[in-house]
């Protein structure tokens, strides 16, 4: 266990050492929320994040993305793996892995605005499940 | 899926407004269900 521990410390200590910058961001509204924490290690970002809707369901992922900058565009593309519990019915939760990224444009003549866009595509791996595949 | 408009008010603190889809395709359902299907006020922080 204290194995385990001395692992875990170093890998956040090295993690910690390599990051150069991370981020927090999210949204709030009366049914459902939605936070997202990466950290930057130059070119990777390690991120993980989930989203919680009331009365539809919840799913959290983790991930790695690596990504290109130069101005005006930002460039990721990464693997997430991910969890979901839908309220829709029996077997509607599962895990999988996807593919994906994301794109930024900053607008040249107001660089204080952006344009973001972000996919993934994942197929659903667990037997007995309903779900073929999900799109985030 | 996720596309965002975003608005850098300082150097760590970024506002957006954003539409996200996630869709999820069942084996007996005719159409997708969405698990989320908003558009959103969020804040990011950078640090």
């Amino acid at each position: 266990m204290n194995v385990k521990k001395s692992i875990l410390c170093f890998v956040l200590a090295i993690v910690g050492v390599i990051a150069n910058a991370a981020s927090i961001s999210g949204n709030l509204t009366d049914d459902s929320a939605r936070l997202n924490v990466s950290i930057s290690a130059e070119p990777f970002i390690f991120e993980a994040g989930g989203v919680y809707a009331s009365e539809r369901g919840k799913s959290g992922y983790a991930g790695i993305m690596i990504e290109s900058k130069a101005e005006p565009i930002e460039i990721g593309i990464g693997v997430r793996f991910r969890v979901v519990e839908g309220e829709f019915g029996d077997n509607d939760s599962g895990y999988s892995t996807g593919f994906g990224g994301y794109y930024r444009y900053i607008f040249p003549t107001a660089n204080r605005f952006s344009f973001y866009l972000s996919g993934y595509y994942f197929r659903m791996k667990v037997s007995n499940v309903n779900m073929k595949w999900n799109l985030e | 899926m996720e596309s965002r408009i975003e608005y850098f008010s300082t150097e760590n603190a970024r506002l957006y407004i954003s539409y996200n889809i996630n869709a999820i395709d069942y084996v007996d359902m005719d159409d997708t269900f969405r698990l989320e299907e908003d558009v959103n006020l969020g804040v990011g922080v950078y640090f």
